[in-house]
């Protein structure tokens, strides 16, 4: 699980801290949405989860070493999608044919089976999102933190890497903290859904999502509750 | 049969510039502007470098710039890439390190020859010296940038794999900063050879009286204008075969591989 207790913390001699007293707690298994506006800490929020900023007060407890997966898969332009995934398995103690054999697996699980040599730039954006998300699975990692990795793709790519989320969170137990400017992406996908303000970011709302998976965007229950939790945005945002 | 047909179009630019270059050249000939022996005809450079050949001077001549000038650059790459690292990933270093660095990068390494000349000889330590001197600030200079390029993201996904210390540097900085590493090495290279030659001409006595830069020396000092273009024309097809051999083929590889687009 996810426990952040009162963090708080500033950069650079700026006066408003950047989060002020956030406190979440994610469960074994959870999986949680984060909105909010530009700016009130969402990204800074899961670099503090995952270690690579450190709070100056307040507590972080993350029960694996989570990994990361930005708007940008940032894969490794010179290798191909497998040694991009190989990569990640370099300290499980395994020959380099079962480093090969384990990532082949994986991207084959994301629906990558044949595209094993090619490189990022031969992919598309949704291929190179799913070899980020093959690459976070090999670090064996329990935790992903994910920063808006959809937000470049087209609208049918989301859907589709929506469901192939969903289906890898539930079959691999994992506990996902998923960050977007798009509540109904955040409402399809999160069993809750907490909503951040800025200036200074803290957490002023939460949203508890009983819908069952799969979960269609378009239904009534999702446009619903997209519509309750755009208007508490707004008010955030503009004030009114 | 493809990649002969892709080395014959490559090569057709580059014919074709230098047959423009040899008829403006003859041109000036013909128009007697100078006498021949200030301006030779490319018939009596040929002829220059068909006498080299024979007289067994040319690949000589040749082999002893081409393998100082190679093992330099080697040797300047072996410094100056831990060097460029350091400064780029140790902010202590790079604060009194860089500084240097751009400063060395500016000199023209040919000042250094006098003073390699006296502390050294006329020697090959004196042209290795010279070499590095000119290469080493260049290659690690362009190492730097290359890694200050590289996006924070891709810092942030080596964190996030748990690639740390030369792992890092192995599997992630080095080819990552890899197109501005190859830019650093083809201006190492120019510096090198530039220095090289400054080196020859200058100290073309002892133990470096043997080679392309003893060429001109041996027609300056004969009045030999042909000798001395035979000269220019072997440093120029050195320097292009390394470029054309080494570097060009290495460039394509590394941006192809990345998807960049290749000029």
């Amino acid at each position: 699980m996810i426990s952040l207790s009162n963090i708080t913390i500033a950069f650079g001699g700026q006066s408003m801290p950047v989060l002020a007293g956030v406190s979440l707690a994610v469960e074994e298994g959870g999986f949680v949405s984060v909105v909010g506006a530009s700016g009130c800490g969402k990204s800074t929020l899961l670099n503090v989860i995952a270690g690579l900023e450190k709070p100056h007060a307040g507590s972080v407890n993350v029960e694996s070493r989570p990994s990361l997966i930005f708007q940008d898969p940032a894969l490794f332009a010179w290798l191909s999608a497998r040694d991009n995934v190989v990569l990640a398995l370099h300290d499980k103690g395994l020959r380099r044919a079962d480093q090969r054999n384990e990532a082949d697996r994986l991207l084959s699980l994301m629906g990558l089976a044949g595209e094993e040599n090619k490189r990022p730039h031969e992919l598309s954006g949704g291929m190179r999102q799913r070899v980020a998300m093959a690459r976070a699975i090999a670090r064996g990692s329990r935790v992903l933190l994910m920063d808006e990795p959809f937000s470049a793709l087209d609208a049918i790519t989301r859907d589709v890497l929506h469901d192939e989320l969903v289906t890898l969170w539930k079959e691999h137990g994992l506990t996902i903290v998923f960050v977007t400017h798009n509540v109904r992406e955040a409402v399809t996908l999160g069993q809750r859904v907490v909503l951040m303000a800025a200036r200074p970011g803290r957490v002023v709302a939460e949203w508890r999502i009983d819908e069952a998976y799969p979960r269609d965007p378009s239904s009534d229950y999702v446009h619903v509750v997209e519509r309750d939790i755009t208007g508490a945005l707004k008010k955030e945002v503009v004030g009114v | 049969m493809s990649r002969l047909r892709s080395f014959a179009a490559a090569a057709k630019p580059f014919a074709l510039g230098m047959g423009a270059v040899v008829i403006v050249w003859q041109a000036i000939v013909w128009s007697k502007v100078k006498p021949t022996s200030q301006i030779p005809s490319p018939a009596m450079v040929a002829d220059a470098l068909g006498g080299l050949w024979s007289d067994g001077v040319l690949l000589s001549s040749v082999w002893n710039s081409l393998h100082r000038g190679v093992l330099g650059f080697l040797m300047s790459i072996l410094i100056a890439t831990p060097l460029g690292l350091a400064v780029a990933m140790v902010r202590g270093v790079r604060s009194f390190v860089r500084p240097v660095l751009s400063a060395l990068q500016q000199l023209p390494s040919v000042s250094w020859v006098p003073i390699s000349i006296v502390l050294f000889g006329t020697t090959s330590t004196t042209v290795y010296a010279i070499i590095l001197l000119g290469a080493v600030p260049s290659i690690a200079n362009s190492l730097v940038s290359g890694v200050d390029l590289i996006p924070p993201t891709q810092w942030r996904a080596a964190s996030m794999l748990g690639l740390g210390g030369l792992r890092s540097v192995r599997r992630v900085v080095l080819p990552a900063a890899m197109p501005g590493y190859l830019t650093g090495l083809e201006q190492g290279w120019a510096f090198a050879w530039r220095s090289l030659m400054a080196a020859e001409l200058i100290a073309s006595t002892g133990d470096l009286g043997s080679g392309l830069g003893n060429i001109l020396t041996v027609g300056r000092n004969s009045q030999d204008m042909s000798l001395m273009l035979a000269g220019v024309a072997l440093v120029l097809a050195c320097g292009l075969l390394v470029e054309k051999a080494g570097f060009s083929p290495l460039r394509r590889r590394v941006l192809s591989s990345r998807g960049l687009a290749v000029v």
